[in-house]
């Protein structure tokens, strides 16, 4: 089965800007079908843009966007039926009761699941007679995850779906996305800039950074390509060492550490001709990454 | 201290401005494009007592007009919680703001109006009394507005206060007789009390405010509550998506037009009874409530098409955004709501009209309003129609998500419009101006024509809209266009251009069932 048949998302050549400022810049990314995909970058980097466009609410003003094969402009009700959406800002109607809102959201979808949804609202200590502005941010954020849940969607996107919440609440959070993933062949797609949350439950990431994505791999290819190494010469060095795939260097004299983004035999090579001595070499984690990535 | 009020002077005036400058241009664009319209048709009786009454209503209209946007500006003072200021400094700053940006622009509206009207109405008197009006609202809004005291508070004070200022002009109950020419020293220390009582409450009900407490009546207050909550417990259950959205549609803006009449009703019986009891004058009153039905119908559409997740953000929220269904289904049902909460409202109006005309007959009383002899009967279901057209254009302004730019665009072309008319009549030969009135009717008839024409045509090129729609929206108009000048006002066949705007403005009747699906398009799509 080829790649495209697999993919759940298929972005291609996005380009959107706003006035003079251009947010993405030619965004090629395709998320395969299954497990946890995590979009990563700082403030401002555009990954509420991008998600903007997976729903419909922006249109691509060059190349493309589709979901289940499917352009989300054109096609709202084939595409957005089988998404369950946690907007950044929690947008929920706020005259709306708990059980209102469950009532109202389930109309729109046909698989919406009574059962599952109660057991949601029980596990998130939910009212269902508690109208939605008195609700906390939190309590907010579960109404919202709720409702994007209960449905039993195909593709989950959440943006940003911790910020602003304390641990339990992410705690449950980052729950809900695992118990979403056990039910097969569903998909999640999470922005955030959390990373050590990123860390522990995506399965595939990509850094969004000046419009583009500067990277997208899965985690475990991510953290066995990007290494800290040190190195020990015999004799101090004047300039830093050249090692391709290197993305930064820092030292002086005999000691060097860099960081690499590939690992090869160049590597051994050097260190084998200038008689340097590796005296370390360790994963990054995920947030070392980034950082790496986007100060270069 | 000074320095802290200084930054909040020039907060307040950078940001608005433009807005202070547009609603003053606006007030008083409305007050003179009526005065000049009469006067082009020698129809200015400077001594007729009619006169005095048109002072005192674009008084009120005025005060409001230049109070709103002040408020507005102004804003939640909880932004000034964090500042080391105290309360007392905070509510002092805004309603001191308040009074004299109402009472001068009262005052140079009232200098205008005599000038370039000739007129001779008075200036100090309204301009003190009415800002002192402004502020003592903004006051009783501070101290209740975290309870459901405000409207019945803020109400009380305003009806107080506007019943003391229409005795300056005569007695609590009929017409005025007098301008409120001089005032007295016994009138400066009623309004001067008036003031400070206000400023002492606005002191008080800021300093609530900011320890996040309000009058303590909650147990009251969840008691009337729960008289208009749902059952807990019984929650709707919805055959599909489309009666969802209606619901939602209706539950939250369904019941603003037919609760608007209602109270209207009752709040117009309950003055009538206190301040007339001449049940002719109560029949005219509801009579003319058919005309103020397109005034909150236009508000309602305005209602209706906002799609935003806050009241002054226009642009679609995501929650919203992101139901599965099509622009076209969506908008469709708002339309419908939009229908049938009019429907309501005017069935409402009706009933309540027609059981008071149905009472004078049977009581032999003549009533005091005659239906204009060429409209009669058609006046009853005009009150519809136009109601409809005023919804329409309200619900077309912010369903796109971009009211302000037509909000800009029409007050624009209403400044133009006026400008041209107060300088012809000054620079030339008086009937220039009717020939400029006459353009801009036509060109304003003709812009309107093309706007619904361009909304079915793209609406149909991005299958918005069937044909089988199309067809239907023509023949409507069609007909209405007939009844209306054939049957109900053969005298615009007389007058191009006002038979011109006529049509145009019977355009708008079927504009929103184009410009509705095209509008949420625009928005929910960027």
């Amino acid at each position: 089965m080829d790649r495209a048949s697999e993919s759940v998302i298929e972005i291609q050549s996005l380009t959107r800007r706003f006035g003079a400022k251009e947010v993405l810049n030619g965004i090629d990314l395709s998320v395969p079908k299954g497990g946890v995909f995590g979009l990563i970058g700082g403030n401002g980097a555009g990954k509420t843009t991008l998600i903007k466009h997976l729903i419909g609410m922006l249109k691509p003003q060059h190349g493309s966007v589709r979901i289940f094969g499917k352009d989300p402009v054109d096609d709202p009700v084939g595409v957005l039926g089988r998404v369950g959406y946690l907007s950044e800002d929690r947008d929920l109607p706020n005259w709306m009761r708990v059980g209102e809102l469950m009532s109202y959201t389930s109309a729109f979808y046909p698989r919406w699941d009574n059962h599952y949804a109660e057991e949601l609202r029980n596990s998130f200590d939910l009212d269902r007679n508690a109208k939605v502005k008195t609700l906390s941010r939190g309590q907010r954020a579960r109404a919202g995850l709720l409702v994007a849940l209960a449905h039993r969607p195909d593709l989950l996107i959440l943006d940003e779906p911790s910020s602003g919440l304390d641990p339990v609440v992410r705690r449950d959070i980052l729950g809900a996305i695992i118990r979403t993933i056990a039910d097969e062949g569903r998909t999640v797609l999470f922005s955030s800039h959390l990373l050590d949350e990123v860390e522990r439950v995506a399965d595939r990431i990509a850094i969004l950074h000046g419009g583009r994505i500067q990277l997208a791999a899965s985690m475990e290819e991510m953290k066995e390509s990007h290494r800290r190494v040190t190195l020990r010469f015999d004799k101090a060095q004047t300039q830093p060492p050249v090692v391709s795939g290197m993305l930064s260097c820092e030292g002086e004299g005999q000691e060097w550490t860099m960081i690499l983004g590939q690992t090869d035999n160049n590597l051994a090579q050097m260190v084998a001709a200038s008689g340097a001595t590796v005296i370390e070499n360790e994963s990054l984690s995920l947030d070392e990454i980034f950082l790496t990535r986007v100060l270069r | 201290m000074f320095s802290a009020m200084r930054a909040l002077a020039w907060e307040f005036l950078k940001y608005g401005w433009l807005h202070l400058l547009l609603s003053f241009l606006g007030g008083v664009a409305l007050v003179l494009s009526i005065l000049m319209i009469l006067k082009n048709q020698n129809a200015l009786v400077l001594d007729d007592p009619g006169m005095i009454m048109l002072h005192t209503i674009f008084l009120y209209i005025n005060a409001m007009v230049f109070a709103s946007p002040i408020f507005f500006l102004l804003g939640n003072p909880a932004r000034f919680f964090t500042i080391p200021l105290t309360s007392r400094a905070i509510a002092l700053s805004q309603m001191i703001a308040t009074f004299l940006l109402v009472a001068g622009q009262i005052v140079l509206y009232t200098l205008l109006t005599n000038r370039i009207v000739g007129l001779d109405w008075p200036t100090l008197g309204p301009a003190v009394c009415l800002a002192t009006t402004a502020v003592t609202f903004q006051a009783a809004v501070y101290l209740t507005q975290r309870s459901l005291w405000m409207v019945p508070v803020t109400g009380i004070l305003l009806l107080a206060e506007g019943l003391w200022f229409k005795t300056r002009y005569g007695d609590l109950s009929g017409s005025p007789t007098h301008f409120w020419n001089t005032v007295t020293p016994g009138e400066w220390a009623v309004m001067i009390a008036a003031l400070a009582g206000s400023f002492v409450m606005g002191c008080y009900g800021m300093a609530l405010n900011r320890c996040g407490e309000s009058i303590n009546t909650r147990t009251f207050e969840a008691w009337v509550l729960s008289w208009f909550e749902s059952t807990p417990g019984g929650f709707p259950v919805f055959a599909n998506g489309a009666s969802a959205h209606f619901w939602f549609e209706w539950k939250q803006k369904g019941w603003l037009l037919p609760g608007v009449v209602l109270l209207g009703f009752f709040g117009f019986t309950f003055v009538w009874a206190i301040v007339d009891r001449d049940i002719t004058n109560l029949h005219y009153a509801f009579f003319v409530g058919g005309y103020m039905l397109a005034l909150w119908a236009f508000i309602s559409g305005l209602l209706f098409g906002n799609y935003g997740s806050q009241d002054a953000r226009h642009e679609i929220g995501h929650f919203l955004a992101s139901r599965p269904m099509t622009n076209r289904n969506m908008s469709g049902i708002t339309v419908q709501a939009a229908l049938a909460s009019l429907a309501l409202g005017w069935l409402f109006w009706i009933a309540g009209f027609g059981a008071l005309h149905l009472l004078l007959n049977v009581l032999g009383i003549a009533p005091s309003v005659k239906f204009v002899e060429e409209v009669r009967w058609w006046y009853v279901p005009a009150t519809l129609v136009f109601a409809w057209i005023a919804l329409g254009i309200g619900l077309l302004i912010t369903i796109a998500g971009r009211g302000v730019l037509y909000f800009q665009l029409g007050l624009g072309s209403y400044i133009f419009w006026l400008i041209g008319t107060v300088a012809l009549n000054f620079l030339s030969d008086p009937s220039w101006s009717r020939y400029f009135n006459a353009g801009c009717a036509t060109a304003a008839g003709v812009s309107l024509i093309g706007w619904t024409l361009w909304l079915y045509l793209e609406a149909r090129r991005r299958q918005l809209l069937g044909s089988q729609e199309l067809l239907l929206a023509l023949a409507a108009y069609i007909l209405l266009a007939v009844t209306v000048v054939l049957g109900i006002s053969p005298r615009m066949l007389t007058d191009g251009p006002i038979l011109i705007l006529g049509l145009g403005l019977i355009a708008m009747s079927v504009a929103p069932f184009a410009g509705a699906p095209l509008g949420l398009s625009w928005n929910r799509t960027r």
